[in-house]
């Protein structure tokens, strides 16, 4: 399973220092790919902009999404992904700071695959990114992709 | 007149004469049988030297002067006069029998009565037995003239002693007394009846009558006089007998020239009076005329108000009955007859009595005179069918030269008196209402005739007195503007009126009403209808409500209403941009508030994982407190952002057991504080309409306090239960913990607020500043008692919605 990535999608670079950490100390090996927008995040996923050119047959293995984001936030991203036949599957999972109901119930329509609330404490934090890592990255099976 | 006058007295005189003639003839008749009885004829010849009068001559004479008498004074007794003088005819006959058959006289001896003067007597007894008859006065006069000729004979004898004259043939002579006798005695059957048969010439008044009277005696006097003067003078031999015959012949020419002469100058004057008198009778019967002529208009008139008169008491409605002094009936109106159903002709001449009770009439009878009650007296009859009658009744009595007359009006009063009281109360009742009714009511025929405005439409429509109103419906277009609500102007047929007229049932026909003489209008609502008289005759009523007021209030409301709207609107707008705020506060607020607690946290951990051996305990103290403050706050964050949220939130209310979701709040508590020891006491199926998860927010606090504020009793107890009270359902939930002074009950649920130290009891403070709020949004009420270290009860109350209807209405109103 080496090789895939996990895409984080985060804009706050001490949340990205603070994830990075924790994903890290959760043993996880894959590559973690940080984009710090949406646009960024759809160029990745879709080749375009700055990685124009990549080879989007390789998607990441989960998607850590943040709600509030620049230019295009994470709803959007997400209902963008679910439009394209080739990320319909992608395991996204918003990664968030609130807890609205409004947020998730919205997140779950679009059809993200799970909702983690970021802990303020950074060992709930640790256990979460921890518990993220075995679940996707380990137990979750995905087809092949085609 | 003054000539009847004269002419009566003449008469009256005359038969006076005629009296004293047959008394004189009679006492000179009865004297002559005195003497003849005593055998005094010698003296009474040396006496009167005259031829003695026979015996039976005497009688005739008292006879004839009795019945002369009793003739003038005692007309009546015409047989007794009839007897006296056949009885003097028969004595007369009887000397004439004696006469003819020359054979020795029976009655008369010594000398026997002369034949002419029995003719003379059978004459007298004649005249005096037709004046007894009636219509045969003119014979007796005639035969009474006869003896006057007869009588004057001899005295003419007498007088120019002509001997032949008053001695008829050898057996007797006619005595100057007879003779004088006879002339009275004719005289006076000529007076006796001066007015009648052949003396009303003589005596009457015209012409002739005047002539007669005058020329007579003279005729009678003048020639005898004359001639016993010519034959004096030839006597005495002053002149011869042609001489005497010629002065004779020229003393009557001159005497009976002058005579003539003067009579004719005396009828001149007479002519002249009488032709006076004529012209002035014609005058006279030229004012009488001219009087008549005016009575006659004034008969007309008279005749004219009469027939009024007539008239009025035939049509009167009133009886009317007219007594005379005898209080009989004289007049009897149709009304009256109709009144009583008897006949005038059947009560004309009845006593009044007998129709009406004139006794029960105070001051009738006593007061006869003239006099008229103003008040009518009230008395009962019966009329010919005895039905009763109720009769009020007017008098007056009038007195005239014809006579007293008493007139009775009468009006039977009694069924229709208290019918028409009815009806005028029944009457003035309804005019009473219709009056003051606030509702306008008009009137009209189906002309559009206006009958009647009530008060209030008078007043409605801007008139002030139903004069102004009483007009055809036309008119009124002069005065008035009427237009639809939305302001369409109406044409006349389309006036609520002329359509009531034209058939239609109006209801609500809302109307605008322009007075076009002033600035001035009104929102009418009219009704109206045809509707019949009894008398089957249609009436058109109209009802106008005056709705100015309502429609402009319903304007006003309108408006008020729009506003409101508008306000509530506006309101809402910026409730819900506040909501907006709120939201985008509170997210924001999630998002951005949380996530420095975060990396506060974060980097505090990771400074002390990675820096582990050059932070010394105190430092590693210091790092942990950061890290604990970072979490408290994120509590806080947490529990601010649930109690905007409880606000925010909607509502559904649905049936949600209590009891159960109290026992899943204890199940988590025992599950994360697993090492506690709790006496959990809830109430079973505990029902209630609410929202279920604010109302797990409530029992999630509620219960978490008493959780929390038990944790330091060794027998921890807390109760979820259900009381009445003032028959309101409370719920309450109990524990024994820390408890908390009454006096700062009200602090409890302000956000914030805190009894306790924190050290003591961890706790944000908003908890049931929570539950109050979502308490409050179900429309309950939430309060505490509690002491300290002996425990808290907190109770909280809702309106009992969905369940049954009238307990709700109930709990509602307790």
């Amino acid at each position: 399973m080496k090789g895939k990535v996990i895409l984080v999608v985060e804009d706050n670079p001490r949340d990205e220092a603070l994830t990075l950490r924790a994903l890290k100390k959760s043993n996880v090996v894959n590559d973690v790919v940080v984009v710090r927008d949406g646009v960024e995040a759809l160029d990745y996923l879709f080749g375009t902009g700055a990685y124009e050119g990549r080879d989007t047959s390789i998607l990441p293995q989960m998607v850590l999404l943040d709600l509030k984001l620049p230019k295009v936030d994470g709803l959007e991203v997400l209902r963008r992904l679910r439009e394209e036949a080739r990320t319909r599957r992608l395991p996204v999972i918003i990664f968030t700071s609130s807890s609205e109901e409004e947020d998730m119930v919205k997140s779950y329509n679009l059809g993200a695959n799970s909702y983690v609330r970021k802990p303020v404490e950074f060992d709930q934090f640790l256990e979460a990114t921890k518990q993220l890592g075995i679940y996707w990255l380990l137990l979750n099976e995905v087809p092949l992709s085609e | 007149m003054e000539l009847t006058q004269t002419s009566s007295l003449r008469i009256t005189r005359l038969q006076d004469f005629s009296l004293v003639t047959g008394i004189l003839v009679a006492t000179f008749g009865f004297v002559l049988l005195l003497v003849s009885l005593l055998n005094l004829t010698s003296l009474v010849d040396s006496i009167a030297n005259l031829t003695s009068i026979k015996a039976n001559t005497a009688v005739t004479f008292v006879l004839t002067g009795i019945s002369l008498s009793l003739i003038v004074r005692h007309q009546k007794w015409n047989r007794l006069i009839l007897v006296l003088s056949s009885l003097v005819t028969v004595l007369a006959l009887i000397t004439l029998v004696d006469f003819s058959l020359n054979s020795e006289p029976s009655i008369d001896k010594p000398v026997r009565m002369a034949p002419a003067a029995a003719v003379a007597i059978v004459l007298i007894g004649v005249s005096l037995a037709t004046l007894a008859i009636p219509r045969a006065v003119s014979l007796a006069q005639g035969v009474a003239i006869t003896v006057l000729l007869f009588g004057f004979i001899p005295l003419i004898g007498y007088a120019y002693n002509v001997e032949s004259l008053y001695s008829f043939g050898t057996y007797s002579s006619i005595p100057l007394l007879t003779a004088i006798c006879f002339v009275l005695l004719s005289l006076g059957i000529l007076s006796a009846r001066g007015d009648e048969g052949l003396m009303k010439y003589v005596l009457g008044e015209s012409v002739g009558g005047i002539m007669a009277r005058r020329l007579l005696p003279a005729a009678l006097v003048l020639p005898v006089v004359i001639g016993w003067f010519r034959l004096q003078g030839q006597r005495l031999g002053y002149f011869d007998a042609s001489m005497g015959t010629a002065l004779l012949a020229f003393t009557h020419v001159v005497v009976f020239f002058l005579l003539i002469l003067f009579n004719a100058r005396l009828l001149r004057r007479t002519e002249h009076e009488r032709v006076a008198s004529v012209a002035e009778a014609a005058r006279l019967s030229m004012e009488v005329q001219e009087h008549l002529s005016e009575r006659n208009a004034a008969t007309m008139r008279v005749t004219q108000s009469q027939a009024q008169l007539t008239d009025l008491i035939d049509s009167a409605s009133d009886a009317i009955i007219v007594a005379d002094g005898q209080q009989r009936v004289t007049l009897f109106n149709p009304a009256a007859e109709k009144m009583f159903i008897l006949n005038e002709r059947d009560v004309l001449g009845k006593p009044i009595s007998q129709i009406i009770n004139v006794d029960q009439l105070p001051d009738y009878l006593p007061r006869p005179q003239r006099f008229s009650q103003a008040k009518p007296y009230l008395i009962p009859a019966v009329d010919s069918e005895g039905r009763k009658l109720q009769l009020e009744t007017s008098i007056s009595h009038l007195e005239s030269a014809r006579g007293k007359s008493s007139t009775f009006i009468l009006r039977d009063v009694s069924e229709r008196r208290r019918a028409e009281q009815v009806a005028k109360e029944s009457e003035e009742r309804l005019h009473t209402v219709i009056e003051n009714l606030s509702e306008g009511l008009v009137i009209a025929d189906l002309d559009g005739q206006i009958l009647h405005f009530n008060r209030a439409a008078i007043r409605n429509h801007g008139f002030n007195t139903l004069d102004e109103c009483l007009l055809k419906v036309s008119d009124f277009a002069k005065l008035l503007e009427l237009s639809t609500p939305d302001g369409r102007i109406l044409p006349l047929e389309e006036w609520p009126l002329p359509k009531v007229i034209a058939g239609e049932k109006l209801r609500d026909y809302e109307v605008r009403v322009r007075r076009l003489d002033r600035n001035w209008y009104r929102i009418f609502n009219y009704g109206g209808e045809i509707v019949e008289e009894p008398n089957g005759r249609p009436l058109a009523f109209l009802t106008a409500t005056d709705i100015t007021e309502r429609k402009l209030a319903e304007k006003q409301i309108h408006r008020l209403n729009e506003e409101l709207e508008q306000r509530v609107s506006d309101r809402t707008a910026q409730l819900q941009a506040a909501n907006k705020e709120l939201e985008a506060f509170s997210y924001s607020v999630s998002h951005d508030l949380r996530a420095p607690l975060r990396h506060i946290n974060g980097f505090s951990q990771a400074l002390l994982e990675d820096y582990e051996d050059k932070l010394d305990e105190t430092g590693k103290g210091y790092l942990n407190e950061v890290r604990g403050a970072s979490q408290e706050m994120a509590q806080l964050i947490d529990d601010v952002l649930e109690l905007a949220r409880v606000t925010r939130s909607e509502m559904h209310r649905e049936p949600v057991n209590l009891s159960e979701l109290a026992e899943g709040v204890f199940a988590e508590l025992k599950n994360i504080d697993k090492d506690r020891s709790v006496d959990i006491h809830i109430q079973s199926d505990l029902a209630v309409q609410c929202d279920r998860r604010l109302m797990r927010i409530v029992l999630v606090n509620l219960i978490g306090n008493a959780w929390k504020f038990t944790s330091q009793r060794p027998r921890a107890e807390v109760t979820f239960g259900q009381a009445q009270e003032n028959g309101e359902k409370v719920y309450f939930v109990r524990d024994n913990g820390a408890g908390f002074d009454m006096a700062f009950a009200g602090k409890l649920f302000g956000a914030f607020q805190r009894l306790h130290t924190v050290s003591e009891f961890e706790g944000t403070g908003i908890g049931l500043a929570t539950v109050q709020r979502i308490i409050h949004r179900h429309g309950g009420r939430v309060w505490a008692e509690g002491k300290p270290n002996e425990g808290a009860t907190f109770y909280f109350a809702l309106p009992n919605f969905g369940e049954k209807g009238d307990e709700r209405e109930s709990d509602t109103s307790s």
